[in-house]
C-alpha cells in the first residue's frame, strides 16, 4: 500500500514546494514596491523607459494614451504631437507616457504602479479612445500587453510566467479572425472575412465592415470597460486629480459608409464610456464629435483617430483649459 | 507540446498521476496514449506516420525472428522508415539541388518545390525505430511479442520529438518489466529537468538573440561581432540540445525508465574524436553502430578507414537537415576526425572526471578543439554555404584589425555554464550533486527558479532540433 501511494506523496511535496515558492515570490512581489520593476522590465521593450518616465512625474502633469497622443503626420509644417503642443499652451513641463494600441488595461496597470511606488503628478490626464474597447483592439494578440501589464505590479511572478509561456487566454491570430462580429441584433460574420486585413484598397463594403467592427459591436462586455471604471475609482481614491477624455473618432467619414442605425451603435458606445465615467464620479471631457473629417489623419480604408494638427490644436485648445482646472483642484 | 510550456506543466501531472494509478500493462497505454497527446498537439495528421512507421516495424521484427523472408522484411523496414524521411524532409532539397545543377550546366530548370512540411521529431523516431529492426536482424535483440510495449517504445514522448535516440536493447526492456517509483530518482530526475529547462530558457534563448542578430545579415557585421556570435551559437545549440536531453531524462524517470546520456560536457574535449563520443551520444553511436562499421570502421586499409569516418560523418550532417550547409558540416568534422586518426592516432584523452587539467598542453588542445568545432558551427548556422564563407572571411580578416568589441552581455551566460559544467563533470547534469543537506537543495531549487525569473528569455524560441 505505501508502495502505490509513494509516486503521489512525492507529486504532493513537489506541489507543495511549487506553491510554497510561488507564495514567497508572491510576497517579494508585494512587498517591494519600489526596486523590482526598473530592474526586470529592461528585458521587455519600452517597458524600462515607461517606468523611468513615470517616476518622473511626481509634481508634474502626466499623460496616459496611446498613438494618438505622439504621432503627427509626417507631411504637415507642425509636426509637435498633442501633448507638445498642450506643453506649449500650459508653458509646463507634461510628462507623457504613451504607445500604439495601448488601452485601458495598461493605464490601470500603470496608475497602480505609480501609487505603489509613491510617486504623485500634479494632474493626470487619461485618453479614452472607444476604438479600444472592441473586439479589433481587445482580442487583437498583436496588441496584448497582458504580460507588460503585469510586470508593473507583480514584476518576479509575471516574467516567470511569461518565460514559462503561461500566456493563456490571449487569443491567437487565427482566432482573432474568427472573432464573430455583431452589431446589436445582427451577426455580420468573423472579422477576417469581413474586415479583409492587409487588403490595401478594399471596397466600400469591406471599409464599412471595418468602421462597424472597430466602432460599432456593443462595447458593455468589454474588460477594458471595467477597467475604465476601476481606474476612475483608483484615482478618486488616491484623490488624485483626473482627467478623462473621450478622443475625437472620425464621425464624418463614418457616416458616409454607415446607415443611421449602425451610427445609432457607434454613439451609443459613447454615451456607455460617458455612463461608466459618470457613475464613477470622474471628471471626463467628450470630444469624440468635436472634429470634421479634415481633422483627421488616416487612410480611407483605415480608419483610426491621428490627427492632424489642426485637429491637434483644436484638441489642445480644450484641453488645456479643462487641465488648469484639474491643476487647480490639485 | 513544448516542455517549456504550460500545457506541458500540466499535461505532466495528470500523466503522472493516472500512470503510477496502475500496473504495467495499463500503465503502458497510458504512456501510448500520453505521447499521442503530446505528438498531436504539433500536429495530429503527422500521427499516422508514426503508428505507420512503428506497425510495418512491429510486424517486420516479428517476421525477421521467426526467419521468414528476413531480407524482405528488412527491406521493408527500411524503406518505410527511409522513405518517409526522403520524401519528408529531402525530396524538396533533391529537387531544388537538381535544378541547380541543371542551371549551372546551362539549362533553364526552375521547378516548383513541393513545400512539404516536416513532421516534427521525424528524423528521431524513424531512427529508433529502425535501429530496432537492424538490431533484430542481426540478432542483437529478440523481437518483443508486445505491440502495445513495442508502440509505446517508439513513441515514448519525453525523447519523441528529439531524442535521446534510444536502443531497442535499452528501452524496449524496461517497458516489458515491471517499473517501480523510486523518489530518489525521481527527486534526481526533477533536478535534472530543473537544470535542463534552465540551460534552455536561461542560455540558449538569450544567445539564441545575439546569434541570430549577427547571423540575419552577415555582411553587415564585423569580425568581432560575427566571432562573438559564433560562440554564442556554439552554446546556444549545446544549451538548447543538452537542455531538451536533459528535461526528457529527467522527465522519463518520473516514470521509472532510464534513457541513455546523450551529452557529457562536450566543449571540454581535446580532439574531434573525443567531441563526438561527448556530442550528442545517441546519435554518434547510431551512425557508429549502423553506418561506421558496417562499412569496415577501422578495420580496413587506412585510406579506406578515412572515407568510412568521411561517408559517417556526411550522412550525420545530412541527418540534421536537407542543405549544402549541413552536408560541409559533417564534412568537415569528418574530415577532422579522420586527419586526427592518421595524424595523432594516441592522442591523449584520458578521462577528465575526476583531476583538473594537467598541463597547458592539454588546455590548449580543449580551446583548439573549441574553435574548430566552432568553425563547423558557422556552416551549421548560416543560411547558405555563400554566407558561411563570407562570415568566415569576416572573422579571420576583422578581430586581427581591431580590438575587440561588440560583446553582448547575453555572453555573460556562458563563464557560469562553463564552471558549473567543470565543478560537474563527472555527473550526469550539472545540478546531480549540489545541495547535500535539505536547506540546501532547497535553496538551489528557489535560485534556480529565482534564475528563471530573472533572466530567461521571453521571447519564444523553438528548440533547434526540432527543425530535424
Amino acid at each position: 500500500m505505501q508502495g502505490r501511494t509513494l509516486p503521489y506523496r512525492f507529486g504532493l511535496r513537489v506541489l507543495a514546494f511549487v506553491a510554497a515558492l510561488t507564495a514567497l515570490f508572491a510576497l517579494v512581489d508585494r512587498t517591494t514596491p519600489r526596486w523590482p520593476p526598473i530592474w526586470l522590465a529592461r528585458l521587455l521593450p519600452e517597458l524600462p523607459e515607461d517606468l523611468a518616465r513615470l517616476r518622473s512625474a511626481d509634481g508634474k502633469p502626466l499623460f496616459l494614451g496611446d498613438s494618438v497622443l505622439h504621432t503627427a503626420a509626417m507631411n504637415e509644417p507642425d509636426r509637435r504631437n498633442l501633448v507638445r503642443m498642450l506643453a506649449k499652451e500650459l508653458e509646463t513641463d507634461i510628462v507623457r507616457v504613451s504607445h500604439g494600441a495601448s488601452g485601458m488595461d495598461r493605464y490601470l496597470a500603470q496608475v497602480r504602479y505609480l501609487l505603489r511606488a509613491g510617486v504623485r503628478p500634479s494632474s493626470l490626464v487619461v485618453l479614452v479612445n472607444p476604438r479600444t474597447f472592441g473586439p479589433t483592439a481587445e482580442r487583437n494578440p498583436s496588441w496584448s500587453f497582458a504580460l507588460t501589464n503585469r510586470m508593473y505590479t507583480r514584476p518576479l511572478l509575471s516574467r516567470l510566467q511569461a518565460v514559462l509561456k503561461w500566456d493563456f487566454g490571449i487569443p491567437d491570430e487565427d482566432e482573432f479572425l474568427a472573432t464573430e462580429i455583431r452589431i446589436g441584433e445582427t451577426v455580420l460574420g468573423p472579422l477576417g472575412a469581413l474586415t479583409r486585413p492587409g487588403l490595401e484598397d478594399p471596397p466600400d463594403d469591406v471599409i464599412r465592415n471595418r468602421y462597424l467592427s472597430r466602432y460599432a459591436t456593443d462595447i458593455r462586455t468589454s474588460s477594458r470597460l471595467r477597467d475604465l471604471a476601476a481606474l476612475a475609482r483608483l484615482t478618486a481614491d488616491a484623490e488624485l486629480p483626473t482627467l478623462f477624455y473621450i478622443t475625437p473618432i472620425d464621425v464624418q467619414s463614418m457616416k458616409q459608409f454607415l446607415s443611421a442605425e449602425e451610427f445609432g451603435h457607434v454613439q451609443q458606445n459613447i454615451r456607455t464610456l460617458r455612463a461608466v465615467l459618470r457613475d464613477t464620479g470622474a471628471t471626463f471631457l467628450d470630444l469624440s464629435t468635436l472634429l470634421p473629417g479634415g481633422d483627421f489623419d488616416h487612410p480611407r480604408a483605415d480608419p483610426h483617430e491621428h490627427l492632424r494638427s489642426t485637429g491637434r490644436l483644436k484638441c489642445v485648445r480644450k484641453l488645456a483649459e479643462a487641465v488648469q482646472q484639474l491643476e487647480g483642484q490639485g | 507540446m513544448l516542455f517549456n510550456s504550460y500545457p506541458f506543466l500540466l499535461f505532466l501531472p495528470i500523466v503522472f498521476a493516472a500512470y503510477w494509478a496502475f500496473g504495467r500493462r495499463t500503465q503502458n497505454v497510458v504512456l501510448l496514449a500520453a505521447s499521442y497527446v503530446f505528438y498531436g498537439f504539433w500536429d495530429w495528421r503527422f500521427l499516422g506516420l508514426i503508428v505507420l512507421s512503428s506497425l510495418v516495424d512491429f510486424v517486420a521484427g516479428q517476421a525477421i525472428q521467426s526467419g521468414r523472408r528476413r531480407r524482405m522484411w528488412l527491406g521493408a523496414s527500411l524503406l518505410v522508415n527511409l522513405g518517409a524521411l526522403a520524401v519528408f524532409k529531402y525530396l524538396d532539397f533533391g529537387i531544388e539541388s537538381l535544378a541547380a545543377l541543371l542551371r549551372t550546366l546551362g539549362f533553364d530548370a526552375h521547378p516548383a518545390t513541393l513545400g512539404i512540411v516536416v513532421p516534427v521529431g521525424i528524423s528521431f523516431y524513424t531512427f529508433q525505430t529502425l535501429s530496432y529492426t537492424l538490431d533484430v536482424y542481426r540478432g542483437r535483440v529478440r523481437a518483443t511479442q508486445d505491440p502495445l510495449a513495442f508502440f509505446a517504445f517508439v513513441a515514448f514522448f519525453p525523447q519523441l520529438v528529439a531524442g535521446p535516440i534510444e536502443r531497442a536493447k535499452n528501452l524496449l526492456p524496461q517497458f516489458l518489466r515491471d517499473r517501480v517509483f523510486d523518489p530518489e530518482l525521481a527527486t534526481d530526475g526533477c533536478r535534472q529537468m530543473l537544470y535542463g529547462l534552465l540551460l534552455k530558457v536561461v542560455v540558449a534563448d538569450n544567445l539564441a538573440l545575439v546569434a541570430d542578430a549577427a547571423y540575419q545579415a552577415p555582411d553587415q557585421a564585423d569580425g568581432w561581432t560575427l566571432l562573438f556570435a559564433t560562440w554564442a551559437f556554439a552554446f546556444q545549440i549545446y544549451a538548447d540540445f543538452a537542455g531538451y536531453s536533459h528535461i526528457a531524462i529527467g522527465c522519463a524517470r518520473l516514470f521509472g525508465f532510464s534513457l541513455m546520456r546523450n551529452f557529457a560536457t562536450p566543449y571540454f574535449s581535446r580532439s574531434p574524436a573525443e567531441f563526438w563520443r561527448r556530442w550528442h551520444i545517441s546519435l554518434s553511436t547510431w551512425f557508429r553502430d549502423y553506418v561506421y562499421i558496417p562499412l569496415g570502421g577501422n578495420r580496413v586499409a587506412p585510406l579506406r578507414a578515412s572515407f568510412n569516418v568521411l561517408v559517417t560523418f556526411v550522412s550525420s550532417g545530412l541527418w540534421h537537415g536537407a542543405g549544402l550547409t549541413f552536408v560541409v558540416w559533417g564534412g568537415f568534422h569528418g574530415l577532422l576526425v579522420a586527419l586526427q586518426a592518421r595524424l595523432a592516432p594516441d592522442a591523449d584523452e584520458r578521462p577528465l572526471e575526476g583531476r583538473t587539467l594537467t598541463s597547458p598542453r592539454e588546455l590548449g588542445r580543449l580551446i583548439l578543439t573549441f574553435q574548430l568545432v566552432c568553425v563547423g558551427w558557422v556552416f551549421f548556422r548560416a543560411k547558405s554555404l555563400a554566407d558561411a564563407w563570407l562570415v568566415l572571411r569576416t572573422i579571420s580578416s576583422g578581430i586581427f584589425t581591431a580590438l575587440p568589441h561588440g560583446a553582448s552581455p547575453a555572453l555573460l551566460v556562458i563563464p557560469p555554464l562553463l564552471v558549473l559544467e567543470w565543478w560537474q563533470r563527472d555527473a550526469p547534469h550539472g545540478f546531480a550533486r549540489l545541495g547535500g543537506t535539505r536547506p540546501a537543495r532547497w535553496g538551489l531549487y528557489a535560485t534556480a527558479l529565482l534564475a528563471l525569473a530573472l533572466f530567461g528569455q521571453v521571447q519564444t524560441v523553438p528548440f533547434v532540433y526540432f527543425q530535424f
